[in-house]
């Protein structure tokens, strides 16, 4: 007799989690790990308890933005890290800036541990940063959170990017996996005189008949956040208009 | 050293399986170890012994044994095994480690098995395009039931 085991473990560290919001995106380079921080910062800002997920295997970045970096065992697993009231699990915490070239079965394999070795307790909101595109990931969290997984989608206002986020949501929905609303990022900067600019394009207010519920500016005060370890309300307007994305999740 | 919470999915599994097949009682366990997670054999065991208590499992005849974890190259074909290496890892790898409330340190690799891709590669020609060969963590290799 075969038996499998993990799944308990992944079903006991995850029981207490009520939602679990994927940050997904087409392709690379849209923002989709700062926007998955800001949102999960917006949300624990809101007094909900909040968690943060990098499962960007290959890039994680999310401990970027934390000065706590520590991780702790405990009886049932791995303590996430517990900074500025949010609780973080990223593989960046635990590879120096080494490559984690995973691959194969390999992934499958560590994605499950992930969610049964961290033990989240309970959570109002798990946000996890995807890895661009279609990847294991998403199919390992909708095959194994069918009840609590919705998601938001990342995009840029570029026809490019617009096109591989449509294939993008229509897998979502094939999958059955409730999406939140798409986030326009990097769509538009207001300049000196008052006068909105929109350098890649007009974008769209929805697609495939998902609302964008969020157009994002571009914020050069952004970057500094990282190097200058500034609070992510430094960078004003992007932080304007993620808390009013972070209040249409937190209703959804 | 989270052998006590795989131990208790373990127990709680094999006694969901037992009564699933509706048996009287569970007769063997066997479970493989491998090297790579650098999980503890004899915690393990005890652990499932005294979580088995007055269930199905309790009695059972259970045997924990640990298999040597191995690397191929895919590149050159080299063959290596995991603790060939380990003291050289612990060494590299020392201020990663990871404490635990019982004051032991352990290596990344003790949670997540799948980063030893990470944290070392093919001694002959230093890629790192090897594959695990064997057992890297913990699984049932067989239970068998009285009916
Ligand atoms: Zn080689």
């Amino acid at each position: 007799m075969e038996i499998e085991f993990k799944n308990k473990l992944v079903e006991k560290n995850t029981a207490k989690i009520k939602k679990i919001i994927m940050v997904c995106s087409g392709k690379g380079g849209v923002g989709k790990s700062i926007i998955s921080y800001a949102l999960t910062k917006a949300i624990s800002k809101n007094g909900k308890k909040v968690g943060l997920l990098d499962l960007d295997i290959h890039g994680p970045v999310e401990q970027l933005f934390f000065r706590k970096r520590s991780l702790f065992g405990n009886k049932e697993g791995l303590e996430p890290v517990y900074s500025d009231s949010i609780k973080v699990m990223s593989l960046g915490f635990l590879s120096k800036d080494e490559p984690i070239p995973i691959k194969g079965r390999y992934k499958e394999e560590i994605l499950e541990n992930l969610l049964s070795e961290v033990t989240w307790n309970s959570l109002d909101f798990l946000v996890v940063d995807m890895p661009p595109g279609i990847s294991d990931e998403l199919f390992f969290l909708s095959r194994n959170f069918r009840e609590k997984l919705s998601a938001v989608v990342v995009t840029t206002p570029s026809l490019l990017s617009l096109n591989v986020v449509k294939r993008m949501v229509k897998l979502l929905h094939q999958e059955k996996v409730k999406i939140v609303g798409i986030i326009e990022n990097l769509s538009y900067f207001v300049c000196k005189h008052g006068e909105v600019i929109r350098p890649f394009g007009e974008g769209v207010e929805e697609l495939e008949g998902e609302k964008v519920i969020g157009k994002l500016p571009i914020d050069p005060k952004l970057e500094e956040i990282v190097a200058l370890e500034e609070e992510i309300d430094y960078a004003n307007t992007f932080w304007n208009s993620i808390k009013r994305v972070a209040e249409i999740i937190e209703r959804s | 050293m989270h052998e006590w919470s795989l131990a208790q999915a373990i127990v709680e599994s094999v006694v969901e399986a037992a009564n699933n097949k509706k048996a009287k009682r569970v007769k063997t366990l066997e479970v493989e170890v491998g090297s790579l997670a650098m999980l503890d054999k004899d915690i393990i065991l005890e652990a499932i012994k005294t979580l088995s208590e007055s269930t199905k499992l309790e009695g059972a005849e259970i045997k924990i044994y640990e298999e040597e974890t191995k690397f191929r190259c895919k590149k050159c074909g080299k063959t290596w095994s995991f603790n060939e290496e380990k003291e050289e890892i612990e060494k590299r790898w020392e201020d990663s480690k990871i404490k635990d409330e019982y004051g032991t340190d352990d290596l990344p690799i003790h949670y997540f098995p799948e980063l030893i891709f990470t944290m070392t590669s093919c001694p002959s020609c230093k890629s790192k395009d090897f594959e695990i060969i064997g057992s890297r963590e913990i699984t049932i290799k067989s239970v068998t039931i009285e009916v």
